[in-house]
């Protein structure tokens, strides 16, 4: 419910913000969702799907992230 | 899994990628990052349709009310219901015992009597038998432990705390669910019972309930811990 109202909170406003870049929206909804996690603890046991969903979003962001870097030092 | 939350996710998946989709195909950035960030939302509550287990959990409640009313009536049969719950170890065998008396000595499975006086002694042995002993004999690693235990693999409580001396253990369980809060008024609740095997396994000792009180939503156990003399 938490992750569901900032998730909600987070789009209008970049929406509003004429915000176009993909990843910041993608990048601030996983960081949000680690949040959440750390102090909601929404799986008690997350099982498999729960692992994979976790890693799935780790691989997103840590893809996201080095993108920026990287562009950053090409400058 | 719960169908209600797969069935959402699925939604608000397919409908995100879908409208992510219009918004490459109008070439519009922020349309494309507002439904990517639907995608993961919903992929989110999908993995949590996988992680509920509420059915299940219902069950068992019902299950355990069933027992615990039937364990009561014989506790009462056998005038039992001021007995404080033991855990003690004989020999090889783990008993969770109930009786008026400290004397634990011939104790079989089941309903009995020792020196005509009645007891109730239930084998657990072969339960949670994947606990191992601590290394560190202190109330902050039998905190960490029980904590882990008794908030993630048998979600109880939100919080645990341990006070921890040598004769007793102070258990506080802080945010206590509120569905097992009716099992408290049974002399034998399946928190205690669980409580004492896992205490039992973490410090090899044998235990006596003490007392145990509950306040709003926290429960309060106080464990002496037996010296093996005494049951033995």
């Amino acid at each position: 419910m938490t992750y569901v109202i900032l998730t909600s909170i987070l789009n209008a406003s970049l929406f509003l913000l004429n915000e176009t870049r993909v990843d910041a929206y993608v990048s601030v909804n996983i960081l949000i969702f680690y949040i959440t996690y750390a102090i909601v603890k929404p799986f008690r046991n997350p099982g498999l799907p729960g692992r994979i969903l976790q890693i799935v979003l780790l691989l997103i962001f840590a893809i996201m992230i080095s993108y920026r870097v990287l562009e950053v030092l090409s400058k | 899994m719960d169908l209600k939350y797969f069935v959402l996710g699925l939604n608000i998946t397919l409908i995100s990628a879908l409208l992510a989709l219009y918004g490459l195909l109008i070439n519009s950035s922020s349309l494309v990052g507002l439904f990517a960030s639907n995608v993961i939302l919903g992929l989110v509550i999908i993995a949590i349709s996988f992680s509920t287990k509420e059915g299940l959990s219902n069950v068992l409640l019902n299950y355990s009310n069933i027992l615990t009313r039937y364990a009561t009536l014989t506790i009462e049969e056998f005038e039992l219901l001021e007995a404080m719950p033991a855990l003690v170890k004989k020999d090889d065998k783990i008993f969770l015992v109930l009786t008026n008396s400290k004397d634990f000595n011939h104790l079989e499975a089941g309903l009995g009597f020792n020196k005509n006086l009645p007891y109730l002694a239930i084998p657990v042995d072969d339960l949670m038998n994947d606990i191992e002993k601590l290394n560190e004999d202190s109330g902050h690693a039998i905190e960490a432990e029980l904590g882990e235990l008794l908030t993630e693999e048998f979600p109880v409580s939100k919080r645990v705390r341990v006070e921890y001396s040598n004769k007793t253990i102070k258990i506080s369980l802080v945010e206590i669910d509120k569905r097992i809060l009716d099992f408290y008024k049974y002399p034998l609740d399946p928190v205690t019972f669980l409580m004492m095997i896992i205490l039992n396994r973490l410090t090899d000792k044998n235990l006596l309930l003490k007392n145990k009180s509950i306040n709003i939503d926290q429960a309060t156990y106080e464990f002496e811990v037996l010296e093996r003399d005494e049951t033995s």
